[in-house]
């Protein structure tokens, strides 16, 4: 899966390989493009798909995924005989349109245009496909040795859903499984000492407290080089 | 970066085959009710078949087509070496988008980008369409910038209602424009200069009476520096003494004043000075001036240096307040994009922001765009 540097982090263009990190790998990203769609709302989202610097970071230490700069490619001028094929293949594809159009208006005549447009569809797949010149982008995205993205690791690697946490003002949420059906069951600070003030205690594990999740505070071992957690659970004695 | 980095990538982009174009051209993607989220995993059958369908049907959102007659969008052309779109056709409603360079209308790269993802328009760069990837790259670039964030709270204000321009900084509204001038707009620019550190707009500079009203602020400017007497001294000179003896309270039978206590009780102790001649004395000359509020109490020149400086992205103008391109009015909104990481302003900071507009009475609306790519906005009032 190739991911095109954008912003300084990937960007997915592609429908199949967003549902595929979101599927397979359990990575969400967000949707940043504007849809095509009458009305307004927040669910009406479109691709691309932004991934924040540490998932993207992630998905390159996996091996899931390629992170490549087009720039070049996308931004080159085509010399005349790339832009004679391009025309000649638009004209084409118009051409075919007006083709199909008639066949929808003589409905009857439809079985014979069918053969001729299977014919013309094969065709035109093959020559559809352009190979694109990409220059891998090899620099690191995130800092792998920073906190937060080796708790965003361990997180992840133990299989679960872990999206931003800034919605909560937390570094991460997790959910038992796909954000699109579940709420976060945990909300995770990312702590660089394992001491906890008391104020901040209260605050965190009183909002988790009442947003119905848990509160998790995440920090690196002193010995080891592993992430320990600390979850917060509210209790009431008087129930 | 070296050649050995490169790679061959086999395109995923195929063309729509003529009858999948016709079949798709009209459909609408609808977003589907989603119902209330789970908390946890159950495996239950149901929950898998839930599961299924919400992918299928992110699955379908995400794959909506743009699909359009070929002359029914606009058309603009992409200058890589101005970084510019030059709209060569217009289509549809075009009021709030572009500005005009020489005779020629050119699209913001937002713009640009929003009109594209809506299918309104068709972009080209070197005769050919680009994709959405492309005009991504194209316009937006490849390095990290605040274009990106500007883009999402662009299109997020835009759908949300808002007409979304870039900040006018320099014109004036279209009040003052129309408007004859008159002395009193001339006081009012130069009190703005003096006061407000902003220039006076260029149809006040032009006027006639600009040129003596300045010299008749300069003139009083000096009286009241030198304190000297003019004609315009009132011929009952004031009196400031104050009567600093005790007073003695009104002596009023205890019952009574009880009862008047009861029938009034508004009535202050302050109110008893309002009889006092010195009273009287303010009251009249409060009366003859206008009061202003000082919106500078600060020497603000060594103080600045220590202020971040926050700049105004967009106006936003609301579409029922009949905005013109040509002659926008003061705008609803001056919007503020927070960098990403970057600390809310503090209140001078904001105050400095807020002062640069050219309006005073326009709220600053600051933005921040968070990791998840949600959007916080915050109106800040100042009196």
């Amino acid at each position: 899966m190739y991911l095109t540097l954008l912003n300084g982090t990937g960007y997915i263009f592609d429908v199949d390989d967003c549902m595929d990190l979101r599927t397979k790998h359990r990575i969400m990203g967000a949707l940043v493009g504007t849809a095509n769609s009458r009305g307004w709302s927040t669910s009406e989202a479109a691709l691309p798909l932004a991934l924040t610097n540490y998932e993207t970071q992630l998905l390159i230490d996996e091996g899931i995924a390629v992170l490549v700069s087009k720039v070049v490619d996308l931004s080159k001028q085509p010399d005349s005989a790339k832009l004679m094929a391009y025309k000649e293949e638009f004209d084409r594809r118009l051409l075919a349109q007006a083709d199909a159009l008639k066949a929808e208006k003589l409905r009857e005549t439809k079985r014979h245009v069918d053969k001729i447009l299977n014919g013309k569809r094969n065709k035109l797949l093959q020559q559809g496909k352009t190979a694109e010149a990409a220059q891998l982008y090899t620099d690191r995205i995130y800092d792998t040795d920073s906190l937060k993205y080796r708790v965003f690791h361990d997180l992840w690697k133990r299989g679960k859903y872990v999206t931003a946490g800034d919605a909560f003002g937390a570094d991460f949420l997790v959910y038992p499984g796909d954000p699109l059906l579940y709420h976060a069951s945990h909300i995770v600070i990312v702590q660089s000492t394992p001491a906890i003030r008391p104020l901040e205690l209260i605050a965190k594990v009183r909002l988790s407290v009442i947003v119905n999740k848990r509160c998790v505070f995440a920090h690196a071992t002193t010995a080891g080089n592993q992430i320990a957690y600390q979850t917060v659970a509210w209790s009431n004695p008087s129930k | 970066m070296d050649g050995a980095n490169l790679i061959g990538i086999t395109s995923k982009r195929q063309f729509l085959s003529a009858t999948d174009l016709i079949v798709e051209r009209h459909a609408e993607v609808e977003t589907p009710a989603i119902g209330l989220k789970r908390t946890s995993i159950e495996g239950t059958p149901a929950e898998e078949e839930e599961l299924k369908n919400a992918y299928a049907n992110l699955r379908r959102q995400l794959s909506a087509r743009r699909i359009e007659r070929q002359a029914g969008r606009a058309v603009a052309h992409w200058h890589e070496d101005q970084q510019a779109a030059e709209v060569l056709r217009k289509d549809g409603k075009f009021e709030s988008f572009g500005y005009s360079k020489q005779g020629k209308l050119y699209l913001e790269y937002y713009e640009a980008l929003f009109l594209l993802e809506l299918n309104r328009l068709q972009l080209e760069y070197c005769e050919m369409i680009v994709s959405v990837e492309q005009a991504y790259v194209l316009l937006l670039g490849e390095a990290a910038s605040e274009k990106f964030n500007n883009y999402l709270v662009y299109s997020t204000l835009s759908r949300a209602g808002y007409i979304v321009v870039k900040h006018q900084a320099n014109t004036t509204t279209s009040t003052s424009t129309a408007a004859v001038v008159t002395s009193e707009h001339c006081i009012w620019a130069l009190l703005d200069e003096a006061l407000g550190h902003k220039p006076v707009p260029a149809h006040i500079k032009a006027s006639s009476l600009y040129k003596a009203t300045k010299e008749r602020w300069s003139e009083v400017k000096q009286q009241i520096m030198s304190h000297q007497t003019t004609t315009l001294e009132d011929d009952n000179s004031l009196d400031f003494k104050f009567e600093t003896r005790k007073r003695k309270a009104q002596s009023q039978p205890q019952e009574q004043s009880k009862r008047i206590c009861r029938d009034k009780p508004t009535k202050s102790l302050v109110n008893h000075l309002k009889a006092e001649p010195s009273f009287k004395k303010f009251q009249e000359i409060f009366e003859k001036l206008d009061i202003i509020q000082l919106q500078l109490t600060d020497d603000d020149s060594e103080m600045n240096k220590e202020l971040r400086h926050f700049k105004i992205s967009f106006d936003l103008h609301l579409h029922n307040e009949g905005f013109r391109r040509s002659a926008p009015k003061s705008p609803t909104f001056s919007v503020v994009i927070l960098p990403t990481d970057e600390p809310f302003p503090t209140h001078d900071e904001l105050l400095q922001c807020w002062r640069q507009q050219l309006s005073h009475a326009v709220p600053l609306l600051v933005i921040s765009v968070s990791e998840s790519k949600q959007i916080q906005a915050f109106l800040y009032y100042i009196s």
